[in-house]
């Protein structure tokens, strides 16, 4: 199955084309980007230049693997809506995968023994990130906290809680976070809860995110959608809009509007 | 000989819309999926709410107007989709969606100015007739638009004038919520005005006299919000239909007086209406009298084209890649783009 992988949602655009087959992966191409802003005016053609260099017409596209985020609203919507209309016109299935997810394979790819205890990050403002945690060994992953939004710290004494646990039966996992955090954001600090012995900055891992896509596609890791189930694939967004926060607030004032 | 078929995307405000056109004239197929009832809870249009549906039925409505039309993507010519002005996040939608359909079909793409959507709304065959022709005048009122453009035979635009503050469709939503009509106010205010006299305030028409094709609606609005202050306070009734009419009447004046003063300027003796406003019936009333009497002709697009749909960004498409305008996958979206930067291809 030859298949090109993309995502958006955070400052990395990343794809990469390759082949799946009996879970194996074969990536043909990757590229990615770091261009501020630059998402929505490069995704298609860094699309285009990674199916060349593959040698595999677009036509010749069997699927479409696409992180749905969360991260950036704006942003997870560009590779969604492309990968969306692509299957529409090549009659392919879609697999959506969480970009956290695929941040977490990007940042660990080891098949190996070893235990990992992985937590992805992604700046969600106010302190706050999208985040999830999950635990890796012999290239397998389980999922310990899905994603949602918490404060870094929390994110950080969350991840000092599962690491304590995972340490009972087989000793202390290495503990790795991925993220995407600048100083002007001022959470770095928050991080050093975390009982961290790595730190990957998303710059690091950027490259690697579309090959990722892949693995995590031949592994299984989510459900391919077909037909008219393509239409209904939406952004993992994370967070509800804020004025239907405050609309629904309103309403439980007994206020019927704004 | 089936002629050039091109599919149109339209997502800058709160319609999902796609659409097939044939050479620029007659619709073949159109869908739309209005955000309109989401909205309303609001009290107007949220973005970030507009761009979420979006991404939700944008390929839905694709592929709906394609099953209506009984075409293939392989069957199509082309695609153009709104790349500006409008809400950008709403924008990158389409033209994402847009640029993936290109990337995978091989198919040309065009970005199209949403002005000159509305300008190419007033081309379209109806079922009444063949649709206007070129060079023509276009008088452009939406809620974010109010300009006097000269549109040559070959679809290129110039500027003659436009708003220096509000447009005029947001002279009308705001004068609707001072007499307290829900949004969408602006058809509403056009419905209550039937009703009122039209001489009953004497609202200013700013810039009538000034030898240019400018207009100024902030100022109308204002002169109503202290209409309505002063009679409160007073504790005088106020007849909202009479508001309605008066402030309707003022708008109307300035816009017909200043593309009358315009088919003088430039001997084009036909002039298309364009944009949501288009669809006012006093507006549709007092051009129509005009030209009557000015003999002049005015064109209206059938009123449901009026307001934002794809058919009229195909056509606006087809007559945009035939003076050569084409865009390859770097196409981006722009909340602001001249109807200039657009054509001569500045800004992609
Ligand atoms: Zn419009």
């Amino acid at each position: 199955m030859v298949v090109l992988t993309m995502d958006t949602a955070t400052d990395a655009l990343s794809v990469a084309v390759g082949r799946m087959e009996d879970g194996a992966v074969e990536v043909a191409a990757a590229a990615a980007s770091l261009v501020q802003r630059g998402h929505s005016r490069l995704l298609q053609p860094l699309a285009m230049q990674v199916c060349q260099t593959a040698g595999v017409e677009p036509g010749d596209l069997e699927g479409i693997v696409v992180g749905v985020g969360p991260g950036s609203y704006t942003g997870v919507r560009l590779a969604v809506s492309t990968a969306k209309a692509m299957a529409l016109v090549l009659g392919v299935p879609v697999l959506p995968v969480s970009t956290l997810w695929a941040l977490a394979e990007a940042a660990c790819p080891d098949q190996t023994a070893a235990s990992w205890l992985v937590m992805p990050l992604v700046y969600a403002r106010r302190r706050r990130a999208f985040g999830a945690l999950y635990h890796k060994r012999f290239g397998v992953w389980r999922t310990l906290e899905e994603e949602r939004v918490r404060p870094v710290g929390e994110w950080s004494s969350r991840m000092a809680d599962a690491a304590a646990h995972l340490s009972e039966p087989e000793g202390p996992p290495l503990c790795l976070v991925t993220d995407d955090f600048r100083e002007s954001h001022h959470v770095l600090p928050e991080l050093s809860i975390a009982p961290l012995h790595t730190r990957a900055p998303l710059a690091a891992v950027a490259g690697g995110l579309g090959p990722a896509l892949l693995r995590l596609a031949a592994a299984g890791a989510a459900t391919w959608r077909r037909g008219d189930e393509v239409h209904e694939i939406e952004p993992m967004y994370g967070l509800a809009v804020e004025a239907e926060v405050k609309l629904e607030e309103a309403k439980g004032r007994g206020h019927g509007q704004l | 000989m089936n002629g050039l078929l091109l599919l149109g995307i339209e997502t800058s405000c709160d319609e999902t819309a796609a659409a097939i056109v044939r050479d620029g004239r007659v619709v073949l197929a159109e869908s739309i999926a209005s955000q309109m009832d989401v909205h309303a809870r609001f009290g107007g249009v949220v973005p970030e709410v507009a761009s979420r549906r979006h991404v939700a039925v944008v390929t839905r409505v694709v592929a709906d107007t394609l099953s209506q039309a009984g075409l293939a993507f392989a069957e199509l010519d082309g695609i153009a989709v709104t790349y500006g002005p409008g809400l950008l996040g709403a924008l990158l939608v389409g033209v994402s969606a847009a640029k993936g359909m290109a990337l995978a079909s091989g198919l040309p793409l065009v970005g199209v100015h949403h002005i000159a959507g509305h300008v190419a709304a007033a081309l379209l065959a109806d079922e009444a007739d063949a649709g206007a022709r070129l060079p023509a005048l276009a008088l452009v009122v939406s809620g974010g638009h109010t300009e006097i453009l000269r549109v040559d035979e070959r679809f290129g635009f110039t500027r003659l004038g436009g708003t220096i503050d509000d447009a005029a469709g947001e002279a009308y939503d705001k004068v609707a919520r001072l007499l307290g009509l829900a949004y969408p106010g602006g058809p509403k205010l056009d419905q209550l005005a039937l009703t009122g006299n039209p001489e009953a305030y004497a609202f200013p028409r700013s810039l009538i006299d000034a030898p240019n094709f400018d207009f100024s609606f902030s100022g109308l609005k204002t002169a109503v919000a202290n209409e309505l202050n002063r009679r409160r306070q007073r504790g005088e009734a106020v007849d909202i239909a009479d508001v309605a009419a008066s402030f309707q009447q003022a708008v109307c004046d300035v816009l017909v007086e200043k593309t009358a003063r315009a088919v003088a300027a430039t001997g084009l003796h036909r002039v298309v209406v364009a944009g949501g406003v288009a669809a006012n019936q006093g507006l549709r009333r007092a051009l129509a009298e005009r030209a009557e009497a000015d003999g002049f002709t005015v064109v209206f697009p059938p009123r449901r084209l009026c307001t934002d749909n794809a058919a009229m960004i195909a056509a606006a498409g087809y007559f945009a890649m035939r003076r050569g305008l084409r865009h390859d996958l770097h196409l981006n979206a722009h909340a602001t783009v001249s109807l200039a930067d657009w054509q001569c291809g500045r800004v992609v």
